[in-house]
């Protein structure tokens, strides 16, 4: 099971105030609750009105492998080699819109601006509702973070696990993902491409997330054949394409 | 116990439960005030047992709670309090699941964030020897398999 939460955004800054307002009913009980991650905590399912909504009231939807299926090859129908791209982009729009309402529901839970809060634990906050919601466990290397660039590794795509072995990346909504929220975060362009993928046989997917100019050297030697570990080891010496 | 109440209502609904389907239910009857008990020695020591557990891992290494200059001695009392209160309502309730799912996965991950893992692995060691110390010997067993889970997950 995967779910997808439409993003909406709160003006107010009151903590206690903003949980009052949440109709997810845990929460209104335990607005300074943070280990709600339980799927049956986190998600409220109201029968009455028919719907699902996330613990910051954001609308869930359930779907099916089938559907994710349907996604990836009915795009792949529309707009042929370009669904990678097309994928990558909406990825990106929502990472972007996720970095937003994230940051309201950081400061207002920890009660803590972003900025001074610990980069790591950050991201584990961020993270945890997708975990959460189906699309995978997550690792993330940031020993290269001076460098420009890091490298998250996601266990359990929904993609590449629906999919199967297809013999190629596809998890460009997860690259787009990453690529639009750490923009977002830091407030510089980044990009992101996936290294390897569960759909190349490979147990994980990894992802290099960076500056532009990393991503071309990754994207470079990864059409000229260069596995993960090759771009990887290239990377952490510093190698960048000569142009 | 309650998800197991929960599954049983479902699945029983307008028929009898079998025998077997009830047998959780008297295991847990069975031990119920030897739950509470304990539930309510845990609660009325929270402090002591959090007190021995700070002087043990002092003992072990005295500054212990301190990252550079700055002394967290306050945040990972908190926190151990959380942990115990936690695990105390899982061995009450006989839902160990609950506990992995709602709380240590998460956990884990915000103690490995902040790279306490060395910290964490003393003090779950030490935390079910403090617990013990103020249960009697028919409800440690209640409480064993809560620590070793909350030990092996946290403390690995």
């Amino acid at each position: 099971m995967v779910s997808a939460a439409q993003a909406q955004s709160k003006g107010s800054t009151d903590a206690t105030a903003l949980a009052q307002s949440y109709r997810h009913r845990l929460h209104q009980v335990h607005p300074r609750r943070t280990n709600h991650y339980r799927l049956r905590d986190y998600l409220q399912f109201d029968n009455q009105r028919g719907d699902i909504t996330d613990w910051y009231n954001q609308r869930v939807t359930l779907v099916t492998e089938d559907f994710v299926i349907g996604l990836v090859e009915g795009l792949e129908e529309e707009v042929g080699s370009a669904s990678a791209l097309v994928m990558y982009r909406i990825g990106e729009e929502w990472g972007k819109r996720d970095a937003v309402v994230f940051k309201q529901h950081f400061e207002q839970e920890y009660q803590r601006e972003l900025r001074k809060a610990a980069l790591t634990f950050i991201l584990e906050a961020w993270w945890w509702p997708f975990t959460t919601q189906g699309w995978g466990n997550w690792e993330v290397d940031l020993t290269e973070q001076k460098n420009g660039f890091m490298f998250i590794n996601i266990f359990d795509s929904v993609v590449a696990r629906t999919l199967g072995d297809v013999g190629k990346p596809v998890c460009y909504i997860y690259a787009g993902l990453f690529a639009g929220f750490f923009t977002g975060l830091i407030q510089k362009p980044l990009g992101c491409i996936e290294l390897q993928c569960y759909a190349m046989g490979e147990t994980y997917c990894k992802f290099l997330v960076g500056k532009q100019d990393r991503i071309d050297a990754a994207a470079f030697w990864q059409n000229e054949g260069a596995t993960a570990r090759d771009i990887e080891k290239r990377l952490r010496q510093g190698e960048l394409v000569k142009r | 116990m309650l998800r197991q109440l929960e599954k049983l209502s479902l699945e029983a609904d307008g028929r009898y439960a079998r025998a077997e389907e009830l047998e959780f239910l008297k295991n847990y009857l069975a031990v119920a005030e030897q739950r509470i008990s304990a539930y309510e020695k845990i609660r009325d020591a929270e402090e002591k047992i959090l007190d021995q557990v700070e002087q043990q891992l002092r003992a072990k290494s005295p500054h212990i709670f301190r990252k550079g200059n700055q002394d967290y001695s306050a945040v990972c009392r908190r926190d151990r309090k959380h942990v115990l209160r936690l695990a105390a309502a899982a061995m009450l309730f006989a839902d160990l699941e609950a506990l992995r799912e709602g709380f240590l996965l998460w956990y884990r991950t915000i103690i490995k964030a902040f790279r306490d893992e060395k910290v964490a692995q003393v003090t779950y060691q030490v935390l079910p020897q403090a617990v013990n110390q103020v249960l009697d010997g028919e409800e440690v067993p209640l409480m064993q398999p809560v620590m070793a889970l909350t030990q092996s997950i946290l403390g690995e």
